[in-house]
């Protein structure tokens, strides 16, 4: 596919990925897992919440929408049950009371077909907005949250779903995505072992001509840092809202562009859009407005889905705040960019 | 003859059944009534599985807490609860403490709950069970706060220390806890400064000599060698040491003079069950190098894996435990 010039408002609005599912597809699953509902009827039901959220985003105001994850239990779980030679033992606790089945490597690993391809076709045809976001979770985020019983190191295990990932994004390309987002929340965990994680990163986006998105949260960034020009994409989405925008000093220097997280997605408070046009102000200090994208810190999913609803549209309206301030400099829009280097 | 005792450190991990309660407690769902019976309920189940298994020496599984500092760290003044960070190299989190005022104990209902424990265990395995309480360590306290007070990190652990740990420490020791568990991965943490770790083991020693109960500091995710000499300061404590972390273990057992040791010998982040061999080999070297008391336990709290993983964990502790009968 050749690449079309695209052109967004500037400071584009988008979110992470995924979104909280209606409470209607909720019942519908439990309804398939306990077998009364077929499965035809809980893939109607899966696509038109994908309709309903995709909706909530564009009357938010979002600029780059995506399909929430509607499909999705987990990012992580999603794709170890599509990939051969995972197995899950039962549900472990990430915090509080939010679990996920955490997969166990226990055979050579490969992927029989695509894995979001039909996710993206679907959200590209029913969405309105120009771009579309697609997400698919990084090698090494899946590697390191996944118990390695087969291979020999947690490294080898990281580049063979570098390899399968790889693969996926190149055949989204192919479909004509233009935006992907490799999320990868493990990235900065063990620092001794970023170099090679890096390299996983990278090798999973190798010949990849599309616009990819890096996203990285509930992290020390601090550790990220030094990496920051050798991860060969076009942009750090990172969260700062529940930090209380502590280590913005980290982007100096950034030379991509920035996704700036100013939603906490887990706190129920919806912020004011006041407030999410101070936070935009502050990291304009580190960041220019040309390579600055908005969007909450992460996935909104755990929130109930009129807050996030309210957030989202809190976002757009702060941002929209700031818009008025760049257009009187002249900035009005920005061109989607694909390059790894910004400003 | 030193003995060979099989332990849990830490959680259990919480079983969806109890989120469960906690989510219909928080819809509404549940009254409070209806949910502490539950909970009590699931805590009940937890101490008969591991009492059937042979573990004589346990927790509560921690089913209350939702981390090592939650939620602790609600019943101490001077903390607001603040977002979610990350527990080490974990894709756990927890909320972390910030501290926006001088530290103090208000109990507010904490020593109720650990007292219903003591109670709940004495009543399944009887009197001669041992029950600890897990508490998180005072630098480990300090070093996942965000400090907005003290301004130091020795200040911060020490107030964490005296203000805080202390005082609970005395009310559990009056309460009858057999031993406190002090959670200590700071200690062996790289990213932990020694200037740091010299004022944790300081605040430690002061809290097993004046506890008036048994004191375990148990370490994991590091190098119990990092703290070298300063090993003898906690002499006097249960050590806790993640063998899977850790290396020369039986030298710094030797060195540092500890009899009483409790030996990580499962690890709580795989799910690959371990050799029972190699574990015997390493409680005979424990004993070699001078340990009297030797727990064998799980390495580090067990909400990194899933439970029936845990469940045959604590069977092969339990089948370590009957070899040194």
């Amino acid at each position: 596919m050749s690449w079309v010039k695209v052109t967004l408002p500037a400071l584009p609005t988008s979110v992470i990925g995924s979104y909280p599912r209606p409470k209607w597809l909720r019942d519908a699953i439990k309804a398939f897992r306990a077998g009364r509902l077929k499965e035809k009827h809980l893939r109607e039901a899966f696509d038109d919440a994908v309709i309903a959220v995709l909706r909530d985003q564009e009357v938010a105001g979002i600029d780059i929408p995506s399909d929430g994850e509607m499909r999705r239990d987990e990012m992580v779980e999603y794709f170890a049950e599509r990939i051969e030679g995972f197995k899950f033992y039962g549900p472990i606790r990430v915090w509080g009371n939010n679990y996920f089945r955490k997969p166990a490597v226990v055979g050579p690993l490969r992927r029989p077909k695509p894995m979001v391809l039909n996710e993206f076709l679907f959200l590209r045809r029913h969405a309105r907005a120009k771009v579309v976001k697609v997400t698919i979770t990084g090698p090494y985020t899946i590697a390191d949250w996944s118990f390695n019983e087969y291979y020999g190191s947690k490294e080898d295990l990281a580049f063979e779903l570098a390899k399968i990932i790889n693969a996926e994004i190149k055949e989204l390309e192919e479909a004509g995505a233009t935006y992907v987002q490799v999320d990868e929340p493990a990235l900065t965990t063990h620092p001794r072992e970023m170099e090679w994680a890096v390299q996983a990163v990278n090798e999973a986006i190798k010949g990849v001509n599309i616009k990819v998105g890096l996203h990285v949260c509930y992290s020390d960034y601090r550790v990220l840092k030094p990496y920051f020009d050798e991860l060969r994409v076009s942009q750090f989405a990172l969260e700062f809202a529940n930090r209380g925008f502590r280590d913005l000093r980290i982007l100096k220097n950034l030379s991509k562009e920035l996704g700036f997280g100013v939603i906490d997605v887990h706190n129920p408070r919806v912020e004011s859009p006041e407030e999410v046009a101070r936070a935009i102000e502050k990291v304009m200090k580190y960041v220019e407005p040309e390579c600055l994208y908005v969007n909450p810190d992460c996935g909104l999913k755990l929130l109930p889905r009129e807050v996030a609803r309210e957030k989202l549209k809190a976002m757009v309206e702060g941002v929209k705040l700031v818009r008025r301030k760049l257009e009187a400099r002249g900035l009005t829009e920005v061109e989607l960019r694909r390059e790894t280097t910004c400003g | 003859m030193p003995k060979v005792l099989a332990s849990i450190v830490g959680s259990y991990p919480r079983p969806p059944s109890v989120a469960r309660l906690y989510s219909r407690l928080k819809s509404r769902r549940l009254s409070p009534e209806e949910f502490e019976k539950g909970l009590w309920g699931k805590i009940r189940a937890l101490i008969k599985l591991l009492g059937d298994s042979g573990i004589r020496v346990l927790t509560d599984g921690m089913f209350w807490w939702d981390d090592i500092f939650n939620p602790f760290i609600r019943y101490v003044e001077g903390v607001k609860v603040g977002g979610l960070v990350r527990f080490y190299d974990n894709n756990f989190f927890f909320r972390a403490p910030i501290v926006t005022g001088k530290l103090s104990f208000r109990n507010g209902g904490f020593l109720k709950r650990v007292e219903r424990s003591i109670s709940l265990v004495r009543e399944v395995l009887g009197e001669d069970a041992l029950f600890k309480q897990p508490l998180p360590g005072p630098l480990t306290l300090a070093t996942n706060s965000f400090d907005e007070f003290y301004g130091d990190v020795t200040e911060l652990t020490s107030a964490w220390g005296e203000r805080v740990l202390k005082p609970v420490i005395k009310e559990l020791s009056a309460l009858g806890v057999n031993a406190v568990e002090l959670h200590e991965p700071s200690l062996t943490w790289v990213k932990v400064r020694g200037r740091a770790v010299g004022a944790g083991i300081e605040v430690l020693k002061d809290l097993i000599e004046g506890s008036g109960t048994e004191v375990w500091v148990v370490t994991y995710f590091g190098n119990l060698g990092r703290l070298g000499s300063r090993l003898k300061d906690l002499r006097e404590a249960v050590v806790g040491v993640d063998m899977f972390s850790s290396r020369g273990v039986f030298k710094i057992i030797r060195e540092a003079g500890l009899r009483k040791i409790s030996l990580g010998l499962v690890d709580s982040r795989n799910t690959l069950m371990e050799d029972e061999g190699l574990m015997v080999r390493r409680v005979n070297l424990a004993i070699k190098s001078g340990a009297e008391l030797v727990y064998v336990s799980n390495n580090a709290p067990m909400d990194f894996i899933p439970e029936p993983v845990a469940r045959r964990k604590i069977k092969l502790l339990s089948r370590l435990q009957k070899r040194f009968r």
